[in-house]
């Protein structure tokens, strides 16, 4: 009978954040973890996301508090700012924690 | 650490977005060239505006280029220092330079030992100045073709002394070279990101 090793546990998956997990959520996040804070258009350029879609997951991040979206204006024209929350700070380098967590467990 | 240097070239890839509009490229350009026309038919003082002007407008050209296509970015604070010790190192580098050059011109309008040793040299001790600089900003910003500006303005220069060529080629083949660069860099960036939908009015 030959020795089998137990496979890895990789249940931590299912507790990976989901808010954060999709692909877009993650790359808006990635971007405004390194910045200060961005506007729409950089944002959009930078993720090359269309206008509609990116509102679409700032408002899903904006909802779990991650992110803060400030509306001013610059000269007469109505901009936005973007910038990541305390409570987004740490959400991400959490995530980014466990997924490693995971991913280094795993064999070859 | 994958995880680390991967976050690192997410922020220098927003970071050099904003490098790759041409703006600064064309206007450099746009300087050498005038510096040849200034050269080659005594205008000496449009040689000498010329930067000065370049840096007065930048600014300007990228509110209304650049900004409203790639928008707007406020850097973390750690890239803030950097960038403000690569402007002050800039500055230092700049005014070398400015000596230098003021030397080498007046090594050209005497005959005391040292306007002669000047004179010997030619133009090459300016080349070397320009090239360091180049190669200086590459350095700093880590935009790599400026080691290709370098390049071709120490060969510029080397060429026209040994082939005896007149100073419009030492500027003028690298302005030509350096604007082309920046005028295709920013039909590039104009043709790929056209203006961004303005917002809408906030609702009160």
């Amino acid at each position: 009978m030959s020795e089998q090793s137990s496979p890895p546990d990789v249940r931590p998956l299912a507790d990976i954040n989901q808010v954060i997990h999709a692909p877009a959520r993650l790359m808006i996040l990635a971007y405004l973890y390194v910045v200060e804070s961005v506007d729409y258009v950089f944002l959009m350029r930078i993720t090359g996301l269309t206008w509609g879609n990116l509102s679409t997951h700032l408002t899903k991040l904006e909802e779990a508090g991650y992110i803060e979206i400030t509306k001013g204006y610059r000269g007469k024209k109505p901009h936005t700012t973007i910038r990541l929350s305390n409570q987004g700070r740490v959400a991400f380098q959490q995530y980014k924690q466990s997924l490693q967590k995971v991913l280094d467990d795993l064999p070859d | 650490m994958s995880e680390k240097i991967s976050l690192k070239k997410i922020e220098s890839k927003a970071y050099l977005a904003y490098y790759q509009d041409g703006i600064y490229v064309l206007l450099v350009g746009l300087s050498f060239i005038c510096m040849a026309l200034g050269v080659k038919n005594g205008f000496m003082s449009l040689a000498a505006i010329a930067p000065v002007l370049a840096i007065l407008i930048a600014p300007g050209l990228k509110k209304a280029i650049t900004l409203p296509r790639l928008g707007y970015v406020k850097f973390s604070p750690q890239r803030e220092r950097k960038e403000q010790t690569n402007r002050q190192r800039l500055v230092v580098l700049m005014t070398v330079t400015a000596l230098l050059g003021v030397l080498v011109f007046f090594g050209y309008s005497g005959n005391a030992a040292w306007q002669m040793w000047i004179r010997s040299l030619g133009i090459i001790p300016l080349s070397l100045v320009l090239a360091v600089v180049a190669s200086a900003l590459g350095l700093l910003y880590d935009i790599k073709r400026c080691y290709l500006y370098a390049a071709i303005i120490l060969t510029a220069f080397i060429l026209s002394h040994i082939l005896e060529l007149s100073l419009w080629f030492q500027f003028g083949l690298p302005g030509i070279v350096i604007f082309v660069t920046g005028l295709v860099l920013l039909i590039h960036l104009i043709s790929q990101h056209p203006k961004a939908p303005t917002e809408k009015p906030h609702e009160v």
